[in-house]
């Protein structure tokens, strides 16, 4: 149906027809069609849309997170702040389209019966970049000494976190259209989460371990440090049991 | 007679024509409004435009059932049988008892019949009492089909949640269109059945079409269910989608579906028509109640969802009405015919 208006209105913008009643000094022919425009232009398609360049910028910001991370632990300093700068530019465009995804469903009242929840998965989602960005600008300031035998931890770490947000970005993904498979996605993030907790607690052994020779303060850094890096797989945890809780409400 | 007297007499129908698009829209468009899927007004308009069509064009099967019940012959007799039905409605209503305008207007007939001295045809009531009791049960295994079909779509398609948002809307508004339509065509028999073989109204021809009597009448009648609808019936939707009968949309979907189904194959003459052609048993054209459909209608699909929120009670409320209220009915109706004849000196039977 929008296909054939949209081409209805191609073809009358390029038409003699339209040249005519436009110079013609017709000025009610533009008011008709702002409101045609405003009557037929699909904004569930928008919405559709803007969700998934929501997630797409979601999952662009685990990964530059990850890549972060890695440039980080070995040392490379301008990749590092390139990265900083990538995820500040994609935090910044998850936000502008997590406000147009609330605009549209509160202006135009869409899928009233499930907004709720969608805006809620989004809202909770959107933590995701935020921590990530923290995370990188917290390193980028504070610069921690990280021993070279801790290296291969705190980048076990990320990744398993990443993974953890992958894996919870497809399951909405999945909720959204075949919302049947969810479980299996559910299922993984948890698991990945369970994952980065088991390497915290043993990368905390190990930094408060004798093998580590530092300060308690710098030991508390690392500590810290450690914690937001596992603060991602938390987040998707929390996102998974709530997108649980939607999935069920979904089915019929 | 007197345009005035004709609007009196003819008011106790009005009224019940508007009891019952106040009532009985919104167990159309209840959840679709209540959850704000559609607007009131589009459901409004939808609704009074479809009920229209419904009454006029396919309102005479269940008004003919009606009149073979009673034929009542004097426009006085026929007002105080309408009145005793809408009477009995409000009263029960009032006092939260189940009621339903198709056994009231039955129980008034046979009122009418008993005051008149007539035999009433207990073949034609035995019809009528199977089909109330078919409704709700035939409700529920419509909605299990339905169901069935509706999850399976939803569970074997990759339909973006925001579609299916749209495609929900659509469904309501289709199903919504279809349910006013049935509720015009069954109930429209309810509303003006009692005045049809005493129609003041005579044909009239509008470029070459012929509208009868009986059709003016229907007509009437379901304008007066669309005043109902547009004065009254956004409180009790407001009500039935937040409160009552809490259902998700795509669920109304198919409540709203079955029980349309029911409503169109209890008054369709070309369904009745087609099936007694070829020997089939065929689907009595009686008015049913809506409202008893929707409960059936929705127990069926908690049967499918495994049976743990059946409420039994309203089982044994459904049936209770079954009685009840053509009882009461009744004798409301014989009462003010009485009164109507001996006090107001009114001749109730021609």
């Amino acid at each position: 149906m929008l296909t054939f208006f949209v081409i209805i209105d191609d073809q009358l913008i390029n038409s003699r027809f339209y040249m005519i009643i436009r110079y013609s000094g017709i000025k009610k022919f533009f008011k008709i069609r702002r409101i045609y425009m405003k009557i037929f232009k699909d904004r569930n398609k928008e919405l559709e849309m803007d969700i998934d360049l929501y997630l797409n910028s979601l999952q662009k910001g685990s990964n530059t997170f990850l890549e972060g991370v890695k440039s980080y632990l070995r040392d490379e300093v301008e990749q590092f702040n390139d990265r900083v700068k990538q995820i500040t530019d994609e935090e910044r465009e998850a936000d502008e389209h997590l406000v147009n995804i609330k605009y549209v469903l509160f202006r135009y009242n869409l899928i009233p019966d499930l907004s709720a929840d969608l805006l809620e998965l989004m809202d909770s989602m959107d933590d995701i970049n935020d921590v990530a960005k923290e995370v990188l600008f917290n390193l980028q300031v504070i610069k921690p000494n990280i021993d070279p035998s801790l290296i291969d931890d705190f980048g076990h770490i990320a990744k398993k976190s990443n993974k953890a947000v992958e894996t919870l970005i497809k399951g909405v993904r999945l909720y959204l259209t075949e919302f049947r498979t969810v479980e299996d996605y559910i299922t993984k993030t948890n698991l990945f989460e369970s994952e980065v907790d088991t390497l915290l607690h043993n990368v905390k052994l190990k930094i408060f371990g004798d093998q580590i020779d530092c300060s308690l303060s710098e030991k508390l850094l690392l500590d810290r440090i450690a914690d937001e890096l596992a603060e991602l797989s938390d987040i998707a945890e929390k996102v998974a049991s709530k997108l649980s809780v939607y999935r069920f409400k979904r089915s019929i | 007679m007197d345009f005035l007297v004709i609007g009196l007499f003819l008011s106790a129908g009005l009224f019940m024509g508007w009891s019952l698009g106040a009532n009985d829209a919104a167990n159309i468009f209840g959840t679709a409004v209540g959850t704000k899927m559609v607007s009131f007004r589009k459901a409004a308009i939808i609704c009074s435009v479809f009920v229209i069509i419904g009454a006029v064009a396919g309102g005479s099967g269940t008004s003919h059932t009606l009149g073979k019940l009673g034929a009542i012959n004097a426009l006085a007799g026929a007002f105080a049988v309408s009145a005793s039905a809408a009477f009995t409605v409000m009263m029960m209503t009032k006092r939260g008892l189940p009621v339903s305008t198709s056994q009231a207007i039955v129980g008034a007939i046979i009122g009418w019949n008993v005051f008149a001295g007539l035999q009433t045809d207990t073949g034609v009531v035995i019809d009528i009492i199977q089909t109330w009791v078919f409704t709700p049960i035939l409700a529920a295994i419509f909605a299990i089909i339905i169901y069935w079909i509706v999850k399976y779509t939803i569970e074997h398609t990759k339909i973006h949640v925001v579609k299916m948002d749209k495609y929900t809307r659509w469904g309501l508004i289709i199903a919504g269109a279809f349910g006013s339509y049935s509720l015009g065509a069954n109930n429209i028999a309810n509303v003006m059945g009692v005045f049809v073989d005493v129609s003041p109204f005579n044909d009239i021809e509008i470029a070459g079409v012929v509208i009868t009597g009986v059709q003016q009448l229907f007509l009437l009648g379901g304008i007066a269910i669309a005043v109902g609808v547009f004065t009254y019936s956004k409180k009790v939707m407001m009500t039935v989608g937040k409160s009552l009968f809490k259902i998700s949309p795509i669920n109304a979907f198919v409540v709203v579906l079955a029980t349309s189904f029911v409503l169109f194959v209890f008054s369709s003459e070309g369904l009745y028509n087609f099936l007694t052609s070829r020997n089939l048993p065929a689907f009595p054209l009686v008015p049913v109640s809506q409202s008893q459909a929707v409960i059936g209608a929705i127990m069926g699909i908690a049967l499918v969802k495994g049976g743990r929120n059946i409420d039994l009670s309203k089982i044994g409320n459904i049936s209770i009405g079954w009685v009840l209220t053509p009882l009461i009915s009744m004798v409301i109706s014989f009462v003010a015919l009485s009164i109507l004849q001996n006090v107001f000196l009114q001749n109730v039977v021609g």
